[in-house]
This record gives structure tokens, C-alpha cells and sequence, in this order.
């Protein structure tokens, strides 16, 4: 076996089927929402704004009626991707379509969640994702590869920039102040935390140790699981007192491909038993958990 | 099986271009990182920067608007105006926007559209109060404002980009 066939060996694929169920409720998290901003902010002929590479609306303006039929073609695209089969592809490339319709029409709020499910979407396409019973199949191992690429980068980035540009992550400061964002904090739990220095020192470290190792400690059989682990206790920590929209989400429906596949298989196998004696998981995976992986 | 041979996974002829394009994909995020700290930057680099909450905010901020017709002013609700919020509040309040005099203009703009009957005037202005430990922000503590610009209903403006409204 030559190198790259060794490089390119097919690895366990269950993981992409929990991928896109989360990621399909990510994307309607996100999108759903925006049905209410249309005639403020997607179809509207005075607050017009283009910014970065979002120029949309130098070119055209939606009308409401428009908008509306855009919003509607990306929550069918969010179902058909669901589904998946044959419809996966198709619907995944007409929510992207009308999520970026509407997002680069408004340009000024581009976030952070939006960049990242465009690249999540993307390695969605490179994905067996459109396959079923995967949890019985071995695939390319390329989408996961991407995936590491975006997420290593995402997290160094995010971390990196913490540890070098503002000292007020090591004391705590930082945290606390960010505690307190008019917007993406400042609930009643969120301003207690900006009270407790000493507790937001560790978490301010904890938030720089494990964005700054992750592009690392996920790339090992053995640390790749612990890492996500402490991936997914950021994320919820930041759901439970920060408000950044469908950020955690999307982050989150990325981890199952995430995960190390033999890593994966191994709990899949564990859990196989359990989940064959619940009728929900009998009807959406008969073959599933009914076969030997 | 030979494993040049595998179905499952991808076709030798294609492995090339694909870790050709996964590089490019590294690099293209690498030089986003690059010009992640700096003021002004490329827009294609746009997608792929991830700088967030790097640096600590200690103050709060809000956008005042108040409007004048017939020698009476009034204060303008601008959450009512421009209902739509994000996670990142509305966005006349970003910083990027209030500090952006072509962005205020389209905003002032805007509130001569929206609000019935029109105003003849419109002045913008920004209100800041500093955080504190322990304090919900909706706390306005010892507010500074200051007036931001005016603007006379009925000029034509061009956007930030060049287009006119």
C-alpha cells in the first residue's frame, strides 16, 4: 500500500449523519428568525448597506414579496438537506443560495456564525453526508480534513488573538467586561459573573488553553475526544451566559464529523444496543441500529 | 482489495487536486490570520477572519435621534423605527456604523423615510456610559452624550458604497 493510499484509507462515516441532523437544526435556528427582519433589513429600499465582499445590494434590492419567497426557499433547502438521500445536495445548495441572498443584501450583519456555516456548508458538499446507513460505511476521509482546517484555524485564530493583544484575558478583566456586552451578555447570571474575578481569571485561561491547543490536541486518536469534550463545555458555557446567536450551534453540528471516526465507531458501538431499543431511533435508522458496524 | 482500487474513498486521479485545494484552503485562512489585528484589510479576507472578543469593551453605547418639524423637536424611538435586532443588538449601535459619518447619514436618511409626517430635520447623537462589576448594562449610569451630525430631510446621499439613495 503506497503512501497515499494509506493517506486516503476510508474511514468510519457514522459521524456525518449526526452532523447534518445537528446542522440542519443549526440552520433553521438561524434562518427561521430571519422572516421578521425582511422588511426592515432584507427588503428594505433606505438603510442599504454593502460591506467586505458583500455587495449584493449595489446591485440589487429585494422587494418584501421576494425576500419572503428567498426565506422560503432556504427552510425547504433546510428540509430537503434533513431528509437527505438524493435531496441532500440539492437542498443544502438551495439554502446556501438563499441564506447568502439574504445576508449579503443586509451586509452590515454578517456574523461570526454566518462565515462559519458557509464553510461548514461547504464541507457538507464534500461529505457522504447525502448517503444513508453510514454508520456501516467507511468513506473519504477529505471533508473531515477540511473540517479540521476551518475549525483549527477558527480556534487558533479566536485564541491566539486573546493571548497576544489583550492582557485583560489573563487577569480576567476581559471576561468580566465582556460579561457585561449590552447585547451579547448583561442577563442577570452574566452580570453576577462579572463579579467574580477570580472565577473569570480561570475561565479566561481555560478559553485560551483550549482554542490555542485545539488545532493540535484534535488531530491525536487519544486527545481528540477530551478536546471536543472541552469544546462542547465552552460552547454550552457560552449558550448559557453569552448571546451570539447561532454560533454555539453551528460550532457544536460540526463536531460529530469532528470526531476521531475509530473514536466515534467505538461509542457508536456502545451506545448501538441502547439506541435499538428506542422506537425513534428504530424509525429514523432501522438498518443502523440493527446492523454490526 | 487493492487500495488504489477502493470505491469508498477518493479516486487516486483526484487525490492531487484535492490536497492541492485543502492547502490553498490552509493558506487562504493563514493569511486571514495575518491581517486579523490590523485596522484595514483586504474584503476577501472578510470570510475568514475569526477575531472575537479579543479586546475588552468598558463602555456602553446607544445612538440618540431626535427629529424637528414646524420649530419642535422630538425624540426619536429608534428601537421602533428599526426594529430588527441581531445578537449584536441593532445595528446603528455597532461600532463600526455610529463611527462611520456615510453610515450616520444613511441612518438620519432613513428616519426621514420612515417617520410620518416627515421631519424636516434629523440630529444624531451618541450616548455612552461606562460598565461596571455587578451592574446590568440597561443601567445608564452617569451618561455622556454628544451630538454626532444633522441632517436636512430631502438631501439626496449617497451610500457608503457610491449609490444614491
Amino acid at each position: 500500500m503506497s503512501r497515499m493510499d494509506r493517506l486516503f484509507a476510508p474511514e468510519w462515516a457514522g459521524g456525518w449523519t449526526l452532523a447534518r441532523w445537528c446542522f440542519a437544526f443549526t440552520a433553521l435556528a438561524a434562518h427561521l428568525p430571519r422572516l421578521a427582519r425582511i422588511e426592515d433589513a432584507y427588503a428594505c429600499t433606505d438603510m442599504l448597506f454593502s460591506t467586505g465582499p458583500w455587495r449584493l445590494a449595489e446591485y440589487v434590492v429585494w422587494t418584501p414579496a421576494t425576500a419572503t419567497g428567498i426565506w422560503v426557499a432556504g427552510v425547504v433547502g433546510i428540509v430537503a438537506f434533513a431528509i437527505g438521500g438524493r435531496l441532500f445536495r440539492p437542498g443544502l445548495a438551495l439554502y446556501f443560495v438563499a441564506a447568502w441572498a439574504l445576508l449579503a443584501e443586509e451586509a452590515l450583519n454578517v456574523k461570526a456564525h454566518d462565515r462559519l456555516a458557509l464553510w461548514v456548508t461547504l464541507g457538507f458538499f464534500l461529505s457522504p453526508s447525502h448517503e444513508q446507513n453510514l454508520t456501516t460505511k467507511w468513506r473519504s476521509p477529505v471533508a473531515r480534513w477540511y473540517l479540521l482546517v476551518v475549525f483549527g484555524w477558527l480556534y487558533w485564530s479566536t485564541g491566539s488573538l486573546k493571548f497576544m493583544e489583550e492582557r485583560g484575558w489573563f487577569d480576567g478583566t476581559a471576561l468580566q467586561y465582556h460579561f457585561l456586552h449590552q447585547y451579547h451578555a448583561g442577563g442577570p447570571a452574566a452580570v453576577w459573573m462579572s463579579t467574580q474575578n477570580g472565577l473569570c481569571r480561570v475561565l479566561g485561561w481555560f478559553t485560551m488553553a483550549f482554542e490555542m491547543g485545539f488545532p493540535f490536541l484534535v488531530l491525536w486518536r487519544r486527545s481528540n475526544p477530551w478536546v471536543l469534550l472541552a469544546g462542547v463545555a465552552f460552547h454550552l458555557g457560552v449558550l448559557a451566559l453569552m448571546s451570539v446567536g447561532a454560533f454555539s450551534f453551528v460550532a457544536l453540528s460540526a463536531y460529530p464529523a469532528l470526531l476521531h471516526p475509530e473514536a466515534a465507531r467505538a461509542m457508536w458501538e456502545r451506545l448501538r444496543p441502547a439506541l435499538a431499543r428506542t422506537p425513534v431511533m428504530r424509525a429514523l435508522l432501522p438498518a443502523d441500529v440493527g446492523a454490526s458496524g | 482489495m487493492d487500495p488504489a482500487a477502493d470505491a469508498r474513498t477518493t479516486p487516486p486521479p483526484l487525490r492531487g487536486v484535492v490536497l492541492a485545494l485543502l492547502a490553498g484552503c490552509f493558506a487562504y485562512f493563514g493569511v486571514c490570520y495575518h491581517f486579523a489585528a490590523a485596522d484595514t484589510f483586504p474584503a476577501w479576507v472578510y470570510p475568514g477572519q475569526w477575531a472575537m472578543f479579543t479586546f475588552k469593551e468598558t463602555w456602553h453605547h446607544d445612538v440618540i435621534a431626535a427629529a424637528e418639524r414646524d420649530g419642535q423637536t422630538t425624540t426619536v424611538d429608534l428601537p421602533a423605527l428599526f426594529p430588527s435586532t441581531w445578537d449584536s443588538g441593532p445595528r446603528y449601535v455597532r461600532g463600526p456604523f455610529r463611527n462611520n459619518p456615510a453610515r450616520m447619514r444613511v441612518l438620519a436618511y432613513s428616519i426621514c423615510q420612515r417617520l410620518k409626517p416627515t421631519p424636516e430635520v434629523v440630529t444624531l447623537g451618541e450616548v455612552k456610559w461606562k460598565a461596571r462589576f455587578g451592574v446590568s448594562p440597561e443601567v445608564r449610569e452617569n451618561p455622556e452624550s454628544k451630538m454626532r451630525m444633522e441632517f436636512r430631510c430631502g438631501s439626496a446621499i449617497p451610500l457608503p458604497a457610491g449609490r444614491r439613495l
